[in-house]
Formats: C-alpha cells, sequence, structure tokens
C-alpha cells in the first residue's frame, strides 16, 4: 500500500503556483496553417484508433467490473486479485495489445482526490498538473493503480521543475526567443510548429505560413536554412532550431527515451539543430 | 417560453418579422479580430451565403477588474455594441451568448479567474475536493451553479452587459436569439457520484425531494429509511451501494436531481438575463451530448425555454455516434439545432479537412438536422481550419464547402424536408438513470479526457443484477443497439427518443420498440399501453414488466403473454461468427405449438417461425415481447450494422406484423439511407460511412429517376426504381427523386 502523504506532497518543491509553469496559460495560438496541424495531430492522435485497453477494477481483491466484458472469459481472469503488479503482465500476455489498467477502488479513488485536494494549485499549467498527475499515480503503482505496460515509464524520472529548466533554458529571464520544429516529406514542408518563449515561457504557438511548404532547395538538408529568418521574424531569434524528414520524426517522436534518441540522431546527422546541437541542451533533459 | 416574442421558432427556422428563414449561422468572435477587419470577415461570412452569425460576449473578457468593465473605451476590439452594428450593416442577424460560461478555449472558461478561485464558489466532489478540469491553459476548478454568490457574481456582470445590448435586440437590433449559458454539463464531470456535493447544491436537492414527494413519509416508505424524520435528513449517495433493486430509488433520485440542477442553472440564466432587458427573442441552449443520456432533457427544457440544442464536434470515424445524435434530437426538439457544429478545431487538437467537413455536415441534415451553427467561421486565436482567416482572408476549399451546401440547401427548401421516419425507439429514463446510476467508480474528467484517449462508455459500469433476472445497466443499451443497428439495414429508418415524448408525439408512428425489464417505469407503460389499444404496436424486451420502481405490482400491462416452456438457450444470428459474433442470450424459448390460454393472446401468425417472440392484443393494437437480451456492447467487437446481418430477418418479420413495410433495399449493409421530404419533394441520402470505397444497389419503391443534385443541370439523372452507386470512403451523395 501507499504511504505517501499527500499534503506533505503538495508542498514539496516545484509545486508553487506559477513555479513550473513552462506555457503561460494566456499563451496566443493564432495563424495556425490547418493542413501542416492535421499531419501533426494524425500522427500524435490517430483519429481513427479504437479501445485497445483491458480495465479491471476491484475492491481489495474482489474484482467489480472488466472492460471490455468479453476479456474476463476470454482471458480467465480470476474472480480475485491477489496480485495485481503480476497478474497484469501475465494478462498483457494474453491480450497482446494496449495497456492492461488494473486498478483499487479505494486506492484509486485516494488518486483522485489527490490530484484534486493536494496537487493542483491555482495557475498551474496543464503541463505541469500533468506531471504532478503522474508523480502521484506512480506512488500508487504497487497495487492501487497498476498500469502494463506503463505510458508512465517514458516520463518516471521526469521531475516537476523539468519544464521550468526547460523554459529557462530556451529563453532566461529578461529574454524572448524563438523555437522552430520543421519537418519534412520528400519536398515538402510537412508539418513544423513555431513557439515564442519570453522569460521562460511559452507565449505564442504557431506554425509557419502556408507559402513557405513548398522546398525551394533541393533536399530538406538544402532548404531548411530558408525557413530559420521566417521563424525568426514571427517568434524571435532561434534559441533552438530542429529539422528532420518525418520518417525520423516519427520514428523519434514515440520513442520512450526520447530525448537521447533525438540528441544521437542529432550526432549521426539525421537531425539537424541549430544554433547548437542538441547535446548542448543536455543539462535541461 | 415569452409569450411577448416578436420572433417564433418553427421547424423550418426562425420567422422573423413577415420571413421565415432557415437558422444556418457561423460563429465570429469580435473581440478576437482586429476592429479594422470586422467588415471584411462579416462580408466574407455573408458571401457564404449566411444570414445568421453567432457570437460570445465573454465576462472575462470585458471585466477589467471587480465591477469594472471594457466595452470598447480602452480596447477598441471589446466595443460589442459597435460589432452589434457592423453586422446588422452586413446584413447578418446575431445569436448572442453572453455566458456566464462560455469555454471558447479561454483559460477559465471565460469566467474571471477570481471568481473561480473563490472556494466558497467552488463545485465540490463527493469527497469535498474542488472539481479540477485538466484543460490546456491552465486547470482550474469548476464553479456550482447552485451557488447564490456565483449568481451575485453573474448578476454584476449582467447589470453592466444588458444595458449596452439590449438596444440591439429585434426589432431594434440584429440580435434575433439568445443563448442561456453553455454546454451546461456539470462542466463534463458526468459521473454521478463525483459532484456536485457544495453545501447550496445538498440543500438545492432536498428542495427537490421536498418538491417531488411532497410528503417526508412518501420518502421514507420509497426509501425504506424510517430514519428520516424531514428532507433536511437526507444526504446524498456518494458512492453506488445498492444491493437490490429495492434500494435504487434513493440513487435514481440523485441522478434525477442532476438533470434537474442542469436545467436549474440554464433556467436561472434565462432568467437573469430578460429581467435585464434581453427579451423578446427565442432563448436556447446547447447540451454538449445529443443522446438521451442522464442530465440532459431536450423535451423538459423546451417546455421552459425555446429551443434544447445539441453540440457536435465529429470525426467521420464517428458517424454512428453522430447519427444516433441527430437522429435523437431531431425526434424530440421542436428546432433540430446543433449551436455548435465542428468547423474548424481548438488549436489543442486536430481541424478537419474539407473533405471531412463535406461529410460529416451532409450527415447531419441527412438525419434530420433543421438549424445549425458552425463554430468557427473565422478563426481565431485557439482555433485553426475554417473558411476564413483572422484578417478575413478566406481559404478556398473551405469556403467552396459552404458556399456549395448552403447553395444547395436553399435550391431543395431543405428546411422543408422531414425525415422519413415509421419506427420510434424509445430510450426508458429510468434505465438511462440506472446506467448513470449504477457504476462502482468514476472518472471524473471522462468526457475531456474522451478528446484525447477514447475510454469506454460503460467503463466501471456495475455488473450487479441487484436481485434481476439482468444487470439493466448493461442489458438495456444493448437492446436498443441491436434495433439500432439492424433496423436501418432492414430498410426501416427509426426515430429516436426518450420517456418525456408526449402522447401525441407517440402517436405519430406505427411502431414502437422499447427495452422493458421487470423493473420498469409504470408511467411510461401507461403510455404505451394506451399507445397500443389506441392502435400502435409495441415490440418489447427482453422482460415482460412486472413491479414499478416501487417494487409494487403494475397496474398496467396487466394481459401479459404466456411463460416460456423452452430452457433457457442461447440463439446465435449468425451461425459461424466467432466468439465475437452477434448472438441473443438468456433466449426464452417459447412453446411454438400453443398459443395458451388467455384471452387475447397469440403468437406470429406469419412469415418464419420466431421462437423467442409473442404477441399481446391491446385494444385495437398490440405488444410484441422479444423474449431475447443481445449481448451487452462490450462482448460485440464489430459493433457496425453489418454485425447485426444476421438479426435483419427476424426483425423484417417482426417489423412486417405491425404492419411496416421496408422504404428502400440495399444491397451493401455497410451503406446508411435516409429519406426525407417536403414541399413536394423527396430526396434519398446514401452515406459511405467507411474509410473504403463502397458500392451497391439501392432499390426505393415506388421511384421512376433520380437526380443527383451534386450533378449540374439536368445531368446525372438515373431512371427506375433502383440505382447503382459507388460513393468515396466517407462521403454522402444526394439524389432528389420522382415517383
Amino acid at each position: 500500500m501507499s504511504t505517501y502523504q499527500p499534503q506533505r506532497y503538495a508542498h514539496e518543491g516545484g509545486l508553487v503556483a506559477g513555479h513550473t509553469a513552462l506555457l503561460s496559460p494566456w499563451a496566443s495560438y493564432v495563424d495556425i496553417e490547418p493542413r501542416q496541424w492535421q499531419r501533426l495531430y494524425d500522427w500524435l492522435l490517430p483519429p481513427y484508433r479504437s479501445h485497445t485497453d483491458l480495465f479491471i477494477l476491484h475492491d481489495r481483491g474482489r474484482v467489480l467490473t472488466v472492460n471490455p466484458v468479453h476479456a474476463r472469459a476470454a482471458l480467465g481472469i480470476p474472480d480475485t486479485i491477489a496480485d495485481p503488479a503480476g497478474l497484469a503482465p501475465a494478462l498483457h500476455a494474453r491480450w497482446g495489445r494496449g495497456t492492461v489498467v488494473i486498478l483499487e477502488r479505494g486506492q484509486y479513488q485516494s488518486w483522485l482526490d489527490d490530484i484534486q485536494r493536494d496537487a493542483w494549485l491555482p495557475g498551474d499549467d496543464l503541463l505541469a498538473y500533468g506531471l504532478k498527475i503522474k508523480d502521484l499515480a506512480l506512488r500508487y503503482a504497487a497495487e492501487g493503480i497498476v498500469l502494463y505496460p506503463s505510458p508512465l515509464d517514458a516520463w518516471r524520472d521526469v521531475a516537476p521543475d523539468f519544464l521550468r529548466r526547460v523554459g529557462r533554458a530556451l529563453a532566461p529571464d529578461g529574454t524572448q526567443r524563438g523555437v522552430l520544429l520543421a519537418v519534412y516529406d520528400g519536398r515538402e514542408l510537412w508539418t513544423s510548429l513555431v513557439l515564442t518563449v519570453r522569460d521562460g515561457q511559452v507565449h505564442a504557438v504557431t506554425t509557419l505560413p502556408a507559402e513557405s511548404m513548398a522546398a525551394r532547395a533541393g533536399s530538406w538538408r538544402d532548404d531548411y536554412v530558408r525557413l530559420i529568418p521566417i521563424a525568426e521574424r514571427m517568434a524571435g531569434p532561434l534559441s533552438l532550431g530542429v529539422f528532420c524528414e518525418r520518417r525520423t520524426f516519427e520514428t523519434l517522436g514515440i520513442s520512450p527515451a526520447y530525448w537521447p534518441a533525438w540528441r544521437d540522431a542529432n550526432g549521426r546527422g539525421d537531425v539537424i539543430s541549430v544554433p547548437a546541437p542538441l547535446s548542448a541542451f543536455g543539462a535541461a533533459g | 417560453m415569452s409569450s411577448t416574442q416578436s420572433i417564433t421558432v418553427t421547424p423550418a427556422g426562425l420567422t422573423i418579422g413577415e420571413e421565415t428563414l432557415p437558422l444556418y449561422s457561423g460563429s465570429v468572435h469580435y473581440w478576437r479580430h482586429e476592429r479594422a477587419h470586422w467588415a471584411r470577415v462579416l462580408d466574407a461570412v455573408r458571401r457564404m451565403g449566411f444570414r445568421f452569425i453567432q457570437t460570445y460576449i465573454p465576462w472575462s473578457a470585458h471585466e477589467i477588474e471587480a465591477g469594472a468593465f471594457d466595452f470598447g473605451e480602452a480596447d477598441p476590439r471589446k466595443d460589442v455594441a459597435a460589432f452589434l452594428q457592423a453586422c446588422a450593416d452586413a446584413g447578418l442577424y446575431v445569436l448572442a451568448r453572453p455566458g456566464p460560461h462560455i469555454n471558447s478555449e479561454i483559460p477559465y472558461f471565460g469566467f474571471p479567474p477570481r471568481v473561480l478561485n473563490d472556494p466558497a464558489i467552488q463545485m465540490r466532489t463527493a469527497r469535498g475536493t474542488p472539481a479540477v478540469l485538466p484543460l490546456p491553459g491552465t486547470p482550474f476548478a469548476a464553479p456550482s451553479y447552485a451557488c447564490e454568490a456565483f449568481y451575485q457574481e453573474t448578476g454584476v456582470y449582467f447589470d453592466a452587459l444588458c444595458p449596452i445590448i439590449a438596444p440591439y435586440v429585434y426589432p431594434h437590433g440584429p440580435i434575433v436569439a439568445v443563448q442561456a449559458d453553455n454546454e451546461m454539463s456539470l462542466f463534463f464531470r458526468l459521473k454521478c457520484y463525483d459532484v456536485d456535493y457544495h453545501p447550496e447544491s445538498i440543500a438545492l436537492y432536498r428542495r427537490w425531494l421536498e418538491e417531488k414527494y411532497r410528503d417526508v413519509d412518501a420518502l421514507k416508505d420509497v426509501y425504506r429509511r424510517p430514519d428520516i424524520h424531514s428532507f433536511g435528513d437526507v444526504t446524498p449517495p456518494r458512492a453506488f451501494e445498492a444491493r437490490t433493486h429495492a434500494d435504487l430509488p434513493y440513487y435514481v433520485d440523485w441522478a434525477e436531481y442532476q438533470e434537474y440542477y442542469v436545467q436549474y442553472g440554464i433556467v436561472r440564466t434565462r432568467q437573469m438575463l430578460e429581467d435585464r432587458g434581453l427579451a423578446g427573442v427565442p432563448y436556447y441552449h446547447n447540451y454538449p451530448v445529443s443522446t438521451p443520456n442522464t442530465p440532459f432533457r431536450p423535451v423538459a427544457l423546451e417546455a421552459e425555454l425555446d429551443i434544447a440544442g445539441v453540440d457536435a464536434y465529429p470525426l467521420p470515424s464517428e458517424y454512428a455516434a453522430l447519427k444516433r445524435g441527430v437522429v435523437y434530437i431531431s425526434t424530440v426538439s421542436r428546432l433540430p439545432f446543433i449551436p455548435e457544429f465542428g468547423s474548424g478545431s481548438w488549436s489543442y487538437y486536430r481541424s478537419p479537412t474539407a473533405d471531412e467537413e463535406r461529410f460529416t455536415t451532409r450527415t447531419v441534415f441527412m438525419h434530420g438536422l433543421r438549424a445549425i451553427n458552425y463554430y468557427m467561421l473565422a478563426d481565431r486565436d485557439r482555433w485553426t481550419g475554417t473558411p476564413v482567416r483572422r484578417d478575413g482572408s478566406t481559404r478556398p476549399d473551405y469556403t467552396a464547402l459552404y458556399e456549395d451546401w448552403n447553395r444547395l440547401l436553399a435550391d431543395v427548401r431543405w428546411d422543408q424536408l422531414q425525415p422519413e421516419r415509421d419506427v420510434l425507439v424509445l430510450a426508458p429514463r429510468l434505465y438511462e438513470r440506472l446506467a448513470y446510476t449504477a457504476i462502482e467508480a468514476s472518472f471524473p474528467n471522462q468526457f475531456l479526457t474522451d478528446i484525447y484517449y477514447r475510454l469506454p462508455a460503460d467503463l466501471f459500469t456495475s455488473e450487479n443484477p441487484l436481485d434481476l433476472r439482468d444487470a439493466i445497466q448493461h442489458r438495456a443499451p444493448a437492446w436498443l443497439h441491436a434495433f439500432e443497428a439492424a433496423l436501418p439495414v432492414s430498410g426501416v429508418p427509426f426515430a429516436l427518443g426518450d420517456s418525456d415524448l408526449p402522447e401525441d408525439a407517440l402517436a405519430q408512428y406505427k411502431l414502437i420498440v422499447v427495452p422493458t425489464f421487470e423493473w420498469a417505469d409504470a408511467d411510461l407503460l401507461g403510455k404505451l399501453e394506451r399507445y397500443a389499444r389506441n392502435g400502435g404496436a409495441v415490440i418489447c424486451g427482453p422482460r415482460w414488466p412486472r413491479f414499478d420502481t416501487h417494487g409494487e405490482p403494475l397496474a398496467v400491462w396487466e394481459t401479459a403473454p404466456e411463460p416460456p416452456t423452452g430452457s433457457l438457450a442461447r440463439l446465435d444470428f449468425a451461425p459461424g461468427a466467432g466468439p465475437h459474433g452477434l448472438w441473443a442470450e438468456d433466449v426464452d424459448l417459447w412453446d411454438a405449438v400453443a398459443p395458451g390460454g388467455a384471452s387475447g393472446t397469440g403468437h406470429l401468425e406469419t412469415g418464419p417461425d420466431v421462437p423467442f417472440a409473442r404477441r399481446v392484443l391491446y385494444g385495437d393494437g398490440s405488444i410484441t415481447l422479444v423474449a431475447a437480451a443481445f449481448p451487452r456492447l462490450g462482448a460485440i467487437e464489430d459493433g457496425t450494422p453489418a454485425a447485426y446481418a444476421g438479426w435483419v430477418p427476424w426483425l423484417k418479420t417482426l417489423v412486417a406484423e405491425a404492419g411496416i413495410a421496408p422504404r428502400w433495399e440495399c444491397s451493401n449493409a455497410s451503406l446508411d439511407v435516409a429519406i426525407l421530404s417536403g414541399g413536394g419533394r423527396r430526396v434519398v441520402c446514401v452515406a459511405n460511412p467507411r474509410r473504403d470505397a463502397q458500392a451497391g444497389a439501392i432499390t426505393v419503391p415506388g421511384v421512376s429517376a433520380w437526380r443527383d443534385l451534386d450533378a449540374p443541370g439536368g445531368e446525372g439523372t438515373s431512371p427506375g426504381s433502383t440505382l447503382h452507386v459507388t460513393l468515396e470512403p466517407w462521403s454522402v451523395k444526394i439524389w432528389e427523386v420522382e415517383s
């Protein structure tokens, strides 16, 4: 059982209002080019997905609900669960997809209470709040909130002040900088993201304009420099510009160890970064 | 509704002066555009064929500090009066949305943060915490709509706003309708034991109980709680702990109270606005969910204001859910209206392509929508993918979509068309409340989370049958789904309503399909018995109702079919379909030979034998029990209509017994068909809701010619009653037909 004390947790470092905010609540999202946005989200959130996860809810071992219902008989799920952490991988081997989620009702309810009473502070941004939700879920991971394989693993070691450090690395206090991500597919700019970062916080989110999407130079390696002044006019001097091909982006983006993988790809030349190699940002990550 | 309205709501739209205009509208947010761009944006909207726009008037945009407001004095973009005049100058009528809740992707949903950060105003969960909404921008605590301090704050805003916009109410200005609040839904916390446990909400709950029961002794009897001596002794449930069906009224009342709570907030907001001068025009509301689920009651709401609309932000892959919602609202509303229909998307999500929007737009009109507001028509902060950019320039692929569609609607006079439907599928509100109530745990922000991560609708639904033969909370939705999926494949279109429909509305249909169980709503059964005695046909099942919600024997539906004599079995409708194919479970196999001795009973006398159904005659009509329960929804991996192919022959027989002939035959069960008629016209719509192209032959008896409404001039006309079609993925084709 979890032994953590939520009140103490709430006042640990990194949890005061605004302390971790990377994304300003009042950030603008304007003039976003729809095709680029559609492509980005089709990758981030495939629109035609279906349920693949298996949910089991139990009350101190007594199974209450299984969803989808046919899985109970199909997988031979027992009526009582003694070892949820041990059962989850075994069920996943039989289920063969998604995540197996086993929740103990009382602990799950406590987690819901924690994230609304003790973790939330007015002024949090959603990213910071999400990290706190993650941290609190991990405190119940032994028995109460068992996920296998756990989507939280990729974020397990990301500390609550991670976002603050990222923001400060991109634009220290008193400065405004731009951040550009540009992904090519053949001779076309496939998608992009332009961020305006001021005093360590993102204040504007947009894409490169539609008229910049057709490459003018040969390959993306020749063309990407064209995009830098466009982004700088929109957001300010770039503190970070990242360029790659779509296939590289799609491979790296879903890597659990995403930051080292991106850094390594940068080292191999599959990813180009300006004004410095991604390894220079290691302290933030 | 106001008796002094100068504008009336009709099934065809709004009657403004001498003119009835179809309500086709789109959203523009004045404060999010440079004022210099207003005229260009409005002109672009007008050129696409719109006569209405809809705009929010956000509290947090206008409040500078507590009690101080900027309506254009400091920031010209906030001059709402000037914007309303600009709309009038552009020939546009306005649907005004003053909130106080507006969402609109603004942090704090348009409320000033100081209001939501006041603990006294915050909605409370069952465990006393604030109800935190995990939204982009910043998570915030939702306010309680039972809290007087909240309404006092809202009143200060309305006091400042209403004198400015009231002079622009028709006939003095362009405002022709007002929306009371926005997507009232306990802030999407649609779980029975989640919210709102604010002390003033609990007080409101007790007042509502008193209004319902009048006498505390009546409540004591129903709840079987001798320890209760006054309504003040009742505390709301904070978890589902019912052991038998006798315990249910206490829990179901909490669900019904939440329906009341939602309506209370809407009606009170409307009253506050009317009291401050926004009167004489229709009021409407936009539920965020378009199915007969608790806590939404459109029929009841339309007794209090003019239109209960529903919002929809569909992806093409969500065709079935979109259709269900539109069929429902087109059945129950006086003007089927989607006040927010996705055009583009919020910037934390994927915006649809023009082709995707063409498909979803045609889908909603195909299934009976009569009024629409595209949200948004112009890009703005936190929104992208619309036909008009922030500066008024346009995206031709999107503008063409709206220009062409508005032209087709006008040419066909779509506002005169009504779906041809003989069958009403009726979702008993009692069972909807039970499904809302009987949950073992909550995922409180499931509605919001679903946008990004689809959770099963029946996640955590209790599997406890509560001393009944069935876990109704699972069985009732499955029963409805089996009929809703298979009826169109049988060529039989259906309407979808709930228990709130009045008897004269029921009388429009030849057949009503309704799930019934031993535990039943006596009032609804009485309504259905009167419908049957007047010549209607009812198909019910899987159980014959035996007692009411208080456990008392029923005084209606007394003539029951003979009890089953066969053993319980499982009947495969699709033999060989595999472990996840379709089957009916717990089938009561009837004695196929003897109809039974009771007067007025009989069995199906024509067509193939249907051993699990038995008909009882009532007056000039009948009630047929289909004694087969369908698999719970999660038990069918492919819940598409095609999966119900094995059920279709049985269903055709049952429907034919009710005197209903199919309106079409389609050789491909993946294609969906609808027929609409009115004003001397008849149109046939065919949808391909799948990711791959589909072909098929569609026969509509009596039709002699088909005219493709997408073909220019007289091209694309085909003779005969049968049309062979090939539809691209996610597309809808429309033909005007002649008989």
